[in-house]
């Protein structure tokens, strides 16, 4: 923990980041003081006045978590039995699941005892003496198979060990409960990105508890679903890519790729994210007006873009690497079944791809699947008014001209490298919004699916749209979070029973 | 001016900047303790689920005292 001045970067002691809401006679973000060292961005290690603030932060999502699990335990219609199948398969297997492969016994077992959020399906009885896998969704055959294993081996590292303490009957409730961390983790990932960008610790963590407490990401981060990283997956990232961009040292460029990469093999839909650093570091680097997109140096590893090109390159190659990988040798030409097959099936379609892409442009919104519990009009109402947040940061980010840019924290005589970061971010949300998430949209839907891809493949916008908001909101406009953060956890309780 | 000027001359994103030893002790520290308030709650968690979460009627006790399987691992459908 570095002096309050040292990591707030005001180096005078006299800058907006020491106080929590500027005084009350003087503005809220001062100018720059004449002749001082211009403020830098810094990582933003917890310190100890940060300590209330995540403890409550993390109290709140965890409790939260727990509360909607307590109402739904249901198998999730966002293919949980497939996600925890593949975490069962690890454990009692010993091995990822491979293409055609068919359900594990304990993860039908928990599905038959559990049931399904979708009542209408058949199942067997949870005491039945054997479970037969055809008799589960899509005829007992994964469709998992070929996933990347981040999210799965963390959640069973996770939830092995919970099992065994605890003396929970199967993995479910433990695999629950590490997405359930991940989640929480998310949140205090993004609590110290908004609070990197110099907002106060309580607006941050409102922010922070904003983007989490909405009925959309507690329905991801309470279920066995990868999609419970996209908090962190979101936020971390931007916390990597704003502490290594500016750094010429391989060890940064590995570091920032190993990130990526990681992000990468989370799911899929995911690979969007290193295309979305990739993007936005071009748009820094041709907004600046000192490298064009046709210099060479634009491109050299000795250039900042050039640098987190190659991180990106590696990030993205490798998870690409793990899908084609599966595609080529996990038992080519097997026949699965008629829904796979399906999915397999379809020939390019621009028109289907145009359709659906815009999903993409609204994290928070489509059919959510939502549980009857979490089913009401002011968790909709909060959950569209999140959204439109999220997207105004990310498209006011990408519309707001230079000169608005130049705030007390830029300071005089920026040169190439020097950016502020709540416009990085706000680059690297609209990046996000605009073009890396609609692009692997339109990729997998025109390519091989047979229904839209739902709008959750692009929830690891939420905490950039919401970062990038308290780049260019102000301290004093930042403050509206904090009744909009009661509301979240006020009806979000009221609706879970705690009255 | 190379990069690495333009990082440590000018003001910027990535200028991590530098700390002493003491100060990294109380930053590994910190995350130490994060870490530890992150199993702690997680922790908490657990035995809270395990008290507010019903146990359907009929579940085995556990894994193991489930039936076998009734094909092979890895078996291909049909």
């Amino acid at each position: 923990m570095t002096s309050e001045s040292t990591v707030l970067g005001t180096g005078t002691g006299t800058g907006p980041g020491d106080r929590e809401h500027g005084s009350a006679t003087g503005p809220a973000v001062p100018g720059p003081v004449p002749g001082a060292p211009p403020p830098r961005w810094r990582f933003p290690h917890p310190r100890r006045r940060d300590a209330l603030p995540i403890v409550l932060l993390m109290a709140i999502v965890m409790l939260s978590g727990v509360l909607l699990m307590r109402h739904n335990m249901t198998f999730s219609r966002t293919d949980e039995l497939e996600h925890f199948d593949y975490v069962t398969s690890l454990v009692d297997r010993h091995m990822i699941p491979r293409k055609g492969d068919l359900y594990t016994q304990q993860a039908i077992r928990a599905q038959a005892c559990y049931r399904y959020q979708i009542t209408s399906a058949p199942l067997p009885a949870c005491d039945a003496p054997v479970l037969d896998p055809h008799d589960f969704g899509n005829s007992g055959v994964t469709s998992a198979g070929g996933y990347p294993p981040v999210y799965y081996t963390a959640t069973t590292l996770v939830a092995v060990p919970l099992q065994a303490l605890f003396g929970f009957n199967s993995l479910y409730v433990p695999a629950r409960l590490a997405s359930l961390l991940w989640l929480a983790l998310g949140s205090v990932a993004t609590y110290l990105l908004v609070r990197s960008l110099r907002a106060g610790r309580w607006t941050a963590c409102a922010v922070a508890l904003v983007a989490t407490l909405g009925p959309y990401m507690m329905s991801q981060g309470t279920t066995v679903n990868p999609d419970s990283l996209s908090l962190l997956a979101g936020s971390g990232t931007a916390l990597a890519w704003l502490h290594w961009r500016g750094d010429p040292r391989l060890r940064a460029v590995l570091g920032l790729g190993f990130t990526l990469a990681v992000v990468a093999l989370v799911k899929p839909n995911f690979m969007a994210v290193p295309v979305a650093v990739v993007t936005a570091e071009l748009a820094l680097t041709l907004e600046s007006g000192r490298r064009g997109l046709l210099r060479r140096r634009t491109w050299s590893l000795g250039a900042p873009f050039g640098r987190v090109l190659m991180s990106g390159a590696l990030g993205a190659g490798l998870g690409a690497l793990w899908m084609l990988a599966f595609m080529v040798l996990d038992r080519p030409g097997l026949t699965v079944n008629p829904a796979t097959e399906k999915m397999g099936a379809r020939p390019w379609s621009t028109d289907l791809a145009l359709r659906w892409t815009p999903g993409s442009y609204s994290p928070l919104g489509g059919d959510p699947f939502f549980v009857h519990v979490l089913d009401h009009g002011i968790l909709i109402w909060f959950m569209s008014l999140v959204n439109l947040l999220v997207v105004a940061g990310a498209v006011g980010a990408a519309l707001l001209s230079r000169r608005r840019q130049v705030t007390a924290w830029q300071v005089g005589s920026a040169g190439a490298a020097a950016v502020e970061p709540g416009r990085a971010v706000g680059y690297l949300a609209a990046a996000s919004l605009l073009w890396a998430a609609p692009m692997m949209y339109a990729i997998m839907a025109a390519g091989h699916r047979f229904i839209p891809y739902p709008n959750r493949y692009s929830l690891f916008i939420v905490p950039l749209g919401l970062a990038a908001l308290a780049g260019f909101a102000g301290r004093a406009r930042l403050r509206w979070f904090l009744p909009l953060a009661g509301v979240a956890v006020l009806s979000y309780w009221w609706y879970l029973g705690v009255r | 001016m190379s990069e690495r000027s333009e990082r440590t001359d000018r003001p910027g994103v990535g200028t991590s900047g530098r700390s002493g030893d003491g100060d990294r002790h109380r930053i590994r520290l910190a995350w130490l303790l994060l870490a530890a308030l992150a199993l702690a709650g997680l922790l908490a968690c657990a035995l809270l689920a395990r008290h507010v979460i019903k146990v359907p009627h009929g579940y085995p006790r556990s894994a193991a005292a489930a039936p076998a399987a009734p094909s092979p691992a890895g078996a291909p459908a049909r």
